[in-house]
């Protein structure tokens, strides 16, 4: 046999024993220490493997390695023992080329993002290379229509679809997350769609003020004046991000009235109407009145409704109608709150790689529909234990050991284990200063129990379900 | 204590932060498939929550390994140029990221953050938020922060089950280079509270009293640090 | 294999190699040491798998060949043998026995294949230098007082000997500690050190290095591996395992703004400690110091035994301070001393005290206090 041949049988023989760990120590386990182990080579009678780090070897061989080589003599009698070291360099080099691929990765991966910021202003003068990127996914189509928003979004599709200027300024105001960035966008979208020549510029308040501060420190107003008055249609979104910026404000209303006296359309947004922004100076408030205001309402229950319908049909997802259902009931704050929790049952979905269903959307929501995980404690449990079996309370501290005490008092063990983080000899002193060693054997028994007695196991996870709430 | 006793040194130690040294357990599988999954993601911003010692930290430096991210902490956000931070980084991580909102009338806290989140949508860049409470129930002003926070791809550490626990703990004692004994692990475990914060306190307390005694780690050692610990937790 | 060899000779090199052996070992041919006899050399080898010394002497060889005989016995029955006698020793009959005969006694001991003796190899040397005993000798001798030894926490199990540089010189430096005290002494940077990783050698290794280098006025060559250090002098190679740890950064540990400094008489000091600890408790071995212009008060107290005072008088000029040491930790360092004035320098009652000599800079070394 060539050492070639030598080898080969090796790797099989360890493919083997891996396949055997897997099924004796479980998926976790396997995957936490057994998965990253190398298999070096045979040296003489010694298996030689290598981990890549110092604890890994530590555990490895205080746990698998008597394991390890009773599996290898099973192949091969003549192996008397299974060496493990510790291979760190082979994969911090690894690390490091890896590094280096994904920060390759990393830039190409927001390529996209950015040509498509190039392709927008390509053929369009300068001045627009200032507006924001505008996501073409947002449109009128896109937009769910219902009571609550229908006037703003008359208003905003009047403004897109006008050749004239209709109202100045177009202020949209509501609650945040209702669409009024959506709708902006929508203007935008659509008139750079049918009227290309048009200079169109989307920008958030944040972005007007950061570019104010950096033309005066770089002492380039006049640049910045030029490229602001020469749109046509400028959109300034969250606009009460300049309330208290005196600076910045004064500067918006000379950009405000140039574009309004050369008949430009300006569309603002805010979380209030204007009379309602705190430090915002009362000569640009007055401007921001004059045209038309139009207000976002809360959602209803029918239009979040629609809205995740239509959100699921872009998306392609098959989504339960349970599952919507649940989501508009449950989720009223805003729209972004109910496409975000949306997107996040959908991305887990997809990562775990398991259909959408009513639990998993509980789950994977648990943080947005309760305000909090309280703990349940080990004096609830006991009492919902003794109220489920029909005991006293105190009978889960007292000495009796009849069985029909007994029992619950194991359950109401085995239940503060699982639910709550304390110590074995704290649950103990709870259940009349018993040893800890008392808790591990009501827990070793009520497993078994679980595992032969379907109606008891039924019994625990009822129990378990109504403490967790 | 009142017995005259001889104090340490401060031997720091460094704790391996690399992927491989990550140990994955049912609790944390779903915040490691979403950092190996990068940058697949479906949104700019993944949000990790879990308690301390949970291993948040280190994931966030597995994914800066990964990805070459640049690392502030939440405390840091209301000194920075955010605009320039997001530009300039296609990779962030915001580690201890509720610290935006801990502290009193931090509103330039918030919106700074606001903007943060507003600008990996605008660039196209990615980052992580670690924190101990999910951030849809960090308790912020800014409303518009609040529906960001709420619509952001989450996953929390669950608390460890044991084999997590002991896996942990074999890993901090290494972490120290202190040798073990597995029968130190089997004496501990069932007598702590079952939480990664209490695997920190008791490595950290087994390590010092060994030092400041010169003594090898043994069971009579570690009976003495649980019941001193326990002796706290019964004082406070 | 067959040989004769005069007794002294045999002993020096037995000895040398003899005390790598334990006591007790699982593996037998761990208890032996091999004897290879060819072109009029012997070479004996001990080794415990960790530490492997080859020591080789020059002998009338007959027969040339190998075999293994336990360790200790051998150098029993040598050191027994009347001065300047001469030994033979004969594996002729097959490599199961050894017969040593001198004079009118003769032994059969017990033999091992030679091919079971385990062979360490030092590995790819990636950095060597040449040092003067002398020097290596200090290194170790000043440190190794400081070395832990607490089993749990291996990796200060040894001394740290890595290239570094101080006020724009190269120095060869040497560290210990234990987590109480901390040992740092320097040599001039050997040819070929310069850029050597920092390697923990362990306690065992420097201890058996310092005897066989005791009396030796020569040089040491040393070779590093990635694993292993080699130490070649006088006809003896010893090979060592290297401890896999990560040193603590002790750089960290020693302060830079303590700015009390007090210059003592090194053996009145000494003296003084030794005397007013007879008080205290042989657990805690605590003892205060209390430094005052002019005065150090020296005192120590237990319930047992009572309480002593001792005054020195020193040139401490800073503001009064009072600090609890072990004094046995006060005794090692000032035995380490080697001028006549000891001086301390200090922050506060808790922070590390630096120990030193006032002359010479190439030696350091850090107390912790004790909180009394």
């Amino acid at each position: 046999m060539t050492s070639e041949q030598g080898h080969d049988l090796t790797v099989n023989q360890w493919t083997d024993i891996s396949s055997r760990l897997r099924t004796e120590i479980g998926e976790a386990a396997f995957q936490s220490w057994i998965k990253p182990i190398s298999l070096s080579h045979r040296d003489g009678d010694i298996i030689r493997i290598t981990v890549p780090t110092r604890f890994m070897s530590d555990w490895v061989n205080a746990h698998y390695s008597d394991r390890l080589t009773a599996l290898w003599r099973d192949q091969d009698a003549s192996i008397k023992s299974v060496d493990v070291t510790v291979l760190p360099d082979r994969y911090s080099q690894a690390r490091n080329e890896e590094r280096e691929n994904c920060t390759a990765l990393a830039s190409s991966y927001t390529g996209p993002n950015r040509r498509q910021k190039g392709n927008s202003v390509q053929g369009e003068d300068k001045a627009s290379t200032i507006s924001a990127p505008v996501d073409p996914r947002f449109t009128f189509d896109s937009f769910v229509v219902g009571k609550p928003n229908e006037f703003a979004y008359a208003a905003a599709r009047r403004v897109a679809e006008a050749d004239i200027v209709p109202f100045n300024p177009l202020f949209l105001y509501g609650g945040v997350g209702l669409g009024k960035t959506h709708l902006m966008l929508a203007v935008a979208n659509h008139i750079r769609k049918v009227s290309p020549q048009r200079n169109v510029v989307y920008m958030s308040a944040e972005k007007f003020m950061h570019r104010f501060i950096r033309a005066l420190q770089e002492k380039n107003t006049v640049d910045f004046k030029d490229q602001f008055r020469s749109v046509d249609v400028l959109m300034i979104d969250d606009v009460q991000f300049i309330c208290g910026k005196e600076s910045t404000q004064e500067e918006f209303f000379h950009t405000f009235n140039a574009l309004v006296d050369q008949g430009r359309q300006i569309v603002v947004s805010a979380d209030k109407s204007p009379s309602y922004l705190e430090g915002m100076e009362e000569r640009l408030v007055s401007r921001l009145n004059c045209g038309l205001v139009a207000d976002i309402h809360a959602t209803t229950y029918e239009l979040r409704l629609g809205i995740l319908q239509s959100k699921a049909e872009r998306i392609g997802v098959e989504i339960p109608s349970k599952v919507m259902e649940f989501l508009a009931h449950k989720v009223t704050s805003n729209v972004r709150d109910l496409e975000g929790g949306l997107n996040r049952v959908v991305a887990h979905a997809q990562l775990i790689g398991r259909e959408i269903t009513l639990e998993t959307t509980q789950e994977v929501l648990h943080d947005l529909l309760r305000a909090n995980d309280r703990r349940v404690t080990i004096e609830e449990i006991q009492k919902q234990v003794s109220q489920h079996f029909n005991i006293r309370v105190s009978d889960m501290q007292s000495a009796r050991r009849a069985r029909a005490v007994a029992r619950p008092r194991q359950v109401a063990m085995y239940l503060a284990k699982q639910l709550t983080a304390r110590s074995l000899p704290e649950i103990g002193r709870k259940f009349g200063g018993r040893d800890h060693t008392t808790v591990m054997h009501a827990v070793k028994r009520v497993d078994e129990l679980r595992e032969y007695d379907p109606m008891f196991a039924e019994d625990v996870e009822l129990l378990r379900r109504m403490l967790e709430g | 204590m009142n017995r005259a006793h001889q104090l340490t040194f401060d031997l720091v130690h460094r704790s391996a932060l690399s992927r491989e040294d990550f140990l994955i357990a049912p609790a944390n599988q779903q915040a490691v498939a979403w950092i190996d999954k990068w940058p697949d993601w479906p949104s700019q911003s993944l949000a990790i929550s879990g308690p301390p010692g949970s291993g948040k930290t280190h994931l966030a430096h597995v994914y800066m390994a990964k990805s070459g991210a640049h690392l502030i902490d939440g405390s840091q956000i209301n000194q920075i140029n955010v605009r320039d931070l997001v530009e300039t980084n296609p990779t962030l991580v915001i580690d201890n990221a509720e610290a935006v909102v801990s502290e009193d009338g931090a509103d330039i806290h918030e919106e700074n953050l606001f903007h943060i989140l507003n600008l990996l949508k605008e660039t196209g860049h990615h980052a992580v938020l670690c924190s101990i409470t999910p951030p849809a129930r960090w308790k912020v002003k800014l409303a518009d922060l609040k529906s960001r926070l709420n619509a952001l791809t989450h996953v929390a550490i669950a608390d460890p089950d044991e084999s997590l626990l002991a896996a942990v703990m074999v890993k901090q004692f290494a972490d120290r280079q202190l040798r073990i004994d597995h029968g130190v692990i089997d004496y501990i475990l069932p007598r702590m509270e079952r939480s990664f914060r209490c695997v920190h306190h008791i490595v950290t307390a087994i390590d010092a009293l060994a030092l400041r005694e010169h003594r090898n780690i043994t069971i009579p050692l570690i009976r003495q640090v649980l019941d001193t610990l326990n002796q706290e937790e019964l004082e406070i | 294999m067959k040989l004769t060899i005069e007794r002294s000779a045999l002993l020096k090199s037995l000895g040398h190699v003899q005390s790598v052996v334990e006591r007790r070992n699982t593996i037998p041919i761990l208890s032996n040491v091999k004897l290879s006899a060819r072109d009029g050399r012997l070479d004996l080898n001990a080794t415990d798998m960790d530490l492997d010394i080859v020591a080789g002497v020059e002998a009338d060889i007959s027969e040339p060949g190998s075999t293994t005989a336990p360790a200790h016995t051998l150098f029993e029955i040598v050191r027994k043998l009347p001065e300047g006698a001469q030994v033979e020793l004969d594996a002729s009959g097959g490599d199961d026995q050894l017969v040593l005969r001198a004079g009118r006694s003769r032994f059969v001991l017990t033999c091992l294949p030679t091919e079971d003796f385990p062979v360490m190899s030092g590995g790819e040397a990636t950095h060597s230098f040449t040092i003067a005993a002398g020097e290596l000798c200090a290194l170790i001798d000043r440190t190794k007082f400081a070395i832990s030894t607490e089993e749990t926490r291996y990796y200060l199990n040894g001394i740290y000997l890595h290239a570094t540089e101080r006020d724009d010189t190269l120095v060869l430096r040497a560290v210990a500690t234990d987590g109480h005290r901390l040992a740092s002494v320097e040599a001039p940077l050997p040819s070929g050190a310069a850029g050597m990783p920092g390697v923990i050698v362990p306690r065992k290794t420097v201890t058996e290095l310092r005897k066989l280098i005791e009396d030796y006025a020569d040089e040491v060559d040393v070779a590093l591996s990635e694993s292993k250090i080699r130490f070649t002098f006088d006809g003896a190679v010893m090979t060592s395992k290297l401890i896999d740890g990560t040193f603590p950064d002790y750089q960290r540990v020693i302060p830079e703004g303590n700015d009390k400094i007090m210059d003592i008489n090194c053996r009145d000091f000494a003296n003084a400690v030794d005397r007013v600890t007879a008080i205290s408790s042989e657990k805690s071995r605590a003892i205060k110091l209390k430094l005052t212009p002019g005065v150090l008060l020296l005192a120590a107290s237990s319930a047992e035994h009572g309480s002593a005072t001792e005054e020195l008088e020193n040139d401490y000029s800073g503001s009064e301070i009072e600090i609890g040491f072990n004094s046995r930790y006060l005794l090692d360092i000032a035995q380490q001393i080697e001028g006549d004035v000891i001086r301390f320098v200090l922050a506060d009652s808790t922070s590390p005290t630096i120990v030193r000599e006032v002359e010479d800079a190439s030696a350091l070394y850090v107390l912790m206090p004790m909180r009394v």
